[in-house]
């Protein structure tokens, strides 16, 4: 008699049980892990810097770092519920930030440039935030270049180390344009090469030479303005984060409509003579 | 009447331990069980509890798999299609433009016969014309889609404002260009001036705008889409789990009327058991079917349908890409690299054998070919059209597009069909089975009054 109770009882509870999982979906939150559940939050700053060496970079002040690419992270990191002192910054590199993310140093990276389409995704991509584009860095008053193929038979600078250093040789070697590459330390000795008549140019993107060029005070060094190529700069996540991805892109449109984005542009670009686009770039998908 | 010997056959029976304290009733952890009615009827309840459950639980993975067919078939699924319309219409808005400009046919595209009758509106007008509506009226709908999410809303607002900047910037650019004679070369620079313009809202404004709408409305398709089945999935597994478990209660009580009453079989109890069988594995079956038909909605028609739209919109701009080259020689790298970037997406996307042919007739005209080059981008019998080869390709998309909405569907209805009769099925069977129960019992009980 027992027995059958018991079995009976055992059946029911089992039953109850069941039933209640599927109708009330007690079992159905099986969300995947996302950097939103964390504590505190590591951006990896990503962005092509012109230089090597802490505190000489224009995105690095004092041992700390600034720039448009950080105030956006610190936007978006605030927007998905990180105050400023849960965030922290580290270095990531151009070429190494899917790494850094996959060994756990970075939760997430600002300036990631997009995977290539016939790479193997090992991380999941949002934004881009800002398209920055392949531009020139000429002297002030030079009329003979218009555009970079104007650049047949001038004198490039070509940065020898650091991440700037594949730049001239797509303009050279990628665009086949007959230019003479003049090798430089660094991108601070390109355009000082270029105020002293060295070089005719300067290549790199339009952000980074939109710095440099006001390092250079009024009439040394200006921006060309006639872009020959687009690199579209993201925010690298976690392989699968596909919730914080969503996230990113909504906050990124949402900091373009209200004008925020518009704001750090012309912050951080503004008065470097430098057309900037104050619309949101198409993304490319979680 | 039948009740004498019974207990200890009965217990030692299920008891297969054997082992029985002779004590205190064998119950005492269920007050009220006292007494075989008693037990009868508590078996019994729980012999109809099962179904119920077993319908409840039912009914919930019915729903789920209406829910998901609706959101693939009626709702989210159309939606994320309209918004690749849009991408679409304005790509083929950006093509007519770029066409007419590289053709210098600009008075046939000013033309107004309501104003001057002498003059001939050109086909490449009435096809923007009918593609900027397409367009107006997809981001409409979208603005209707959008609900109440404000992020979205500004975006589709933003979308045809931006609309409006353009064509103001293409009419300019007409005007101007329409001045000079131009055509298969370099526009004169106030054209120019006003199509770099124009072009930046394109290509700048709208078509990201398009676009993250398109992704974003993607994004809760799949969300939907993943969520649903594997609700399906768990109400699948509910129901089997649901299903041997009723079972196995109606074996319990078999078994113990059998033993108590000394009956070989309650034809009652074992109608109801095969009921039940028959309803789980039906169930099961069901949402089985229901989660194929699902997939092949989605994964084989949405998805792919969705890529292809992206793909014939990226083949319009590559297109258009290489006539902006021409007539724009100057930004010549910065269009060389869309359209290389989109040369890729062309080739690996639907690998249909179109996209490579026009590829590599476009590869036989280099950009520095110019007058040729911009020749070979249209039909050389009809300039207002272009080239063969790329009305080939888009054709073959097309065809593939309409496959894969059809693919959907179709799915979608074989699937809400096979779902229609579960309306009467489950609340049917559940009175069977109650009736079966409540016949193989009732008699049984009937004997103790």
């Amino acid at each position: 008699m027992r027995t059958t109770a018991k079995i009976a009882a055992v059946l029911a509870a089992a039953a109850v049980l069941v039933a209640a999982a599927v109708v009330l979906r007690a079992g159905a939150d099986g969300r995947e892990p996302s950097l939103m559940d964390g504590e505190r939050l590591v951006v990896g700053v990503a962005t092509r810097m012109p230089e090597r060496g802490p505190g000489s970079w224009p995105g690095v002040r004092n041992a700390r770092f600034d720039g448009f690419d950080t105030d956006v992270a610190t936007y978006l990191a605030g927007r998905l519920g990180f105050g400023r002192d849960r965030v922290a910054f580290r270095h990531s590199t151009r070429d190494g930030w899917e790494r850094d993310l996959a060994a756990g140093t970075v939760d997430i990276v600002v300036g990631a440039y997009p995977i290539a389409p016939e790479g193997r995704r090992r991380a999941t991509y949002a934004g881009p935030y800002h398209v920055v584009h392949e531009d020139l860095l000429v002297r002030a008053g030079d009329e003979t270049i218009r555009n970079v193929r104007d650049l047949r038979g001038k004198r490039l600078c070509q940065v020898t180390g650091g991440p700037g250093a594949g730049a001239a040789r797509q303009v050279v070697e990628g665009l086949g344009i007959a230019a003479t590459p003049v090798p430089a330390g660094t991108y601070r000795d390109c355009v000082e090469a270029l105020t002293r008549n060295r070089v005719d140019a300067v290549t790199g993107d339009d952000v980074l030479l939109a710095r440099l060029a006001a390092t250079t005070g009024d009439g040394g060094a200006v921006p060309l303005n006639a872009p020959f190529a687009a690199e579209r700069q993201g925010i690298g996540l976690r392989e699968g984060d596909v919730r914080a991805c969503l996230a990113v892109n909504r906050h990124i449109t949402e900091m373009y409509q209200s004008g925020a984005a518009e704001t750090l542009l012309q912050e951080w670009y503004g008065t470097a003579r430098l057309d900037v686009t104050t619309t949101v770039p198409a993304f490319e998908g979680c | 009447m039948l009740i004498t010997g019974i207990g200890g056959a009965g217990g030692g029976l299920l008891a297969t331990g054997g082992f029985r304290k002779p004590t205190t009733s064998g119950s005492a952890g269920f007050p009220g069980l006292r007494g075989v009615p008693a037990r009868v009827r508590a078996l019994a309840a729980l012999a109809l509890l099962m179904p119920a459950l077993l319908y409840a639980v039912t009914g919930a993975a019915v729903t789920d798999a209406r829910e998901a067919l609706r959101a693939v078939g009626h709702e989210e699924g159309p939606t994320v299609a309209t918004m690749a319309d849009v991408r679409l219409a304005l790509a083929d808005m950006d093509a007519e433009v770029a066409a007419v400009l590289l053709t210098g046919r600009e008075s046939g595209w000013l033309c107004d016969p309501g104003q001057d009758s002498s003059c001939v509106r050109e086909p490449p007008r009435h096809r923007y014309d009918i593609r900027r509506e397409d367009a107006q009226r997809a981001v409409l709908q979208a603005s209707r889609l959008a609900g109440g999410d404000p992020v979205r809303l500004r975006t589709v607002q933003a979308v045809l404002d931006g609309l409006h900047r353009y064509e103001q910037h293409v009419q300019a650019a007409m005007r101007d260009g329409a001045r000079t004679r131009h055509a298969y070369g370099p526009l004169p620079p106030g054209a120019l001036r006003e199509y770099r313009a124009a072009h930046e809202v394109m290509a700048k404004d709208l078509m990201p705008k398009a676009g993250n709408l398109a992704l974003d409305w993607t994004a809760e398709l799949d969300t939907v889409y993943e969520g649903e089945r594997s609700e399906i999935g768990a109400g699948r597994a509910g129901v089997l789990a649901l299903g041997a478990l009723a079972v196995a209660v109606l074996v319990l009580l078999q078994l113990y009327l059998g033993v108590r009453f000394r009956r070989v079989l309650n034809l009652g109890l074992a109608g109801a058991t095969l009921a039940t069988l028959a309803l789980t594995a039906a169930g099961a079956s069901l949402l089985a079917t229901e989660r194929d038909h699902l997939r092949a909605a989605k994964e084989g028609g949405a998805d792919p349908a969705l890529a292809l739209a992206r793909a014939q919109a990226d083949a319009r701009t590559l297109h258009a890409d290489r006539s902006r080259s021409l007539f724009d020689p100057g930004r010549a790298d910065l269009y060389g690299q869309a359209y290389r970037e989109r040369s890729r997406t062309v080739l690996a996307g639907p690998g249909l054998p179109s996209g490579k042919r026009l590829l590599d007739h476009y590869a036989g005209y280099p950009g520095n070919a110019g007058a040729a080059a911009a020749r070979a981008q249209v039909d050389p019998e009809w300039p207002q059209l272009p080239h063969p080869l790329f009305r080939e390709h888009e054709q073959a998309l097309d065809g593939r597009i309409g496959h894969h909405r059809y693919v959907t569907g179709r799915a979608v209805r074989d699937g809400e069909r096979a779902l229609a009769a579960w309306g009467w099925i489950r609340p049917l069977s559940l009175l069977a089975i109650a009736a079966l129960v409540i016949g193989g019992v009732w008699p049984r009980l009937a004997e103790y009054r």
